[in-house]
């Protein structure tokens, strides 16, 4: 295929930024999910003690 | 629809649709991808007319992705609603990546096509000065640390900033440019075969979903977020 590289390499960078957008994306999602849920056991064990 | 606006409604629904989302992101980008490398060539650009099925919709999706953070901009601004700079926040970076793949497949397409990676003519350097817009919204973001400040003035160069959408949009109509004019969204019919229209309307597709998926996975984590500094300043003003 002629300029194979030059369509490989669009594909090869779109697909690099969307994947990063993704993973950046899920990451913060689950990191900040499970913040928020540790803090919710912790404040649920507070109140059985209490 | 306002119901929705109140975070707890929102995570609820967000946390519903945002698995659907992704699946039919995924299903509609594979259609759009065998579509894609199945297309016949076109007579004049041969095989890499491909290119276009992405170059076109990441264009398209910066635009849109723009238009969608300055409207969400003016509900935060204007209506004081909680959810609008958050949504705004929310859809930056994803703008800004549509805007990045549509710089660098553009100059990978003019390369072959025209002899040359970059021209300074209208549309390509209203579509740099774009994703410029775009570093510098999510630059006032960081830079301030005080959120409601930080919003305030983001969303007025969010505004601002809008001026340049059209000027993106009829660069190649108003000024004499190396870029070609649109072929797809004209008053009158596609300039565009059916075997490759296709293609690139799946593809198209494809990008607007998986723009939703991304904006509701990160609108929730931006909520949560929200929660836990709310939570974290009660915390330190009870101590």
């Amino acid at each position: 295929m002629k300029y194979a590289f030059y369509i490989y390499a669009s594909y090869g960078v779109t697909a690099l930024i969307l994947l990063g957008l993704v993973v950046f994306s899920l990451r913060d999602y689950r990191q900040q999910k499970k913040q928020l849920e540790r803090e919710d056991a912790g404040e649920e064990g507070e109140d059985v003690r209490s | 629809m306002f119901g929705y606006a109140n975070p707890q409604k929102f995570i609820s629904l967000a946390g519903r649709l945002d698995r659907p989302l992704w699946a039919l992101t995924v299903v509609v980008f594979g259609c759009g991808l065998y579509l894609a490398f199945t297309a016949p060539e076109d007579y004049q650009q041969g095989a890499t007319v491909r290119i276009m099925f992405i170059h076109v919709p990441a264009a398209w999706m910066s635009l849109f992705t723009y238009s969608f953070l300055t409207i969400a901009s003016v509900v935060g601004l204007v209506f004081r609603h909680p959810l609008g700079h958050v949504a705004a926040r929310a859809a930056a970076p994803i703008g800004a990546g549509f805007t990045l793949i549509t710089l660098l497949t553009g100059a990978l397409w003019g390369q072959p096509m025209w002899g040359t990676w970059w021209v300074w003519d209208a549309r390509l350097t209203s579509v740099l000065v774009l994703f410029f817009i775009y570093l510098g919204y999510l630059a006032v973001w960081s830079a301030i640390a005080e959120p409601l400040q930080a919003a305030r003035i983001a969303a007025i160069l969010a505004l601002v900033g809008f001026v340049n959408v059209p000027i993106v949009k009829f660069s190649v109509d108003w000024w004499n440019t190396l870029h070609q004019p649109a072929s797809v969204s004209r008053l009158d019919a596609p300039a565009i075969h059916m075997d490759l229209l296709v293609p690139l309307i799946v593809m198209a597709v494809a990008f607007q979903l998986l723009f939703f998926a991304l904006w509701l996975t990160r609108m929730q984590a931006a909520i949560f977020r929200q929660r836990l500094r709310v939570r974290r300043l009660g915390f330190a003003e009870a101590g």
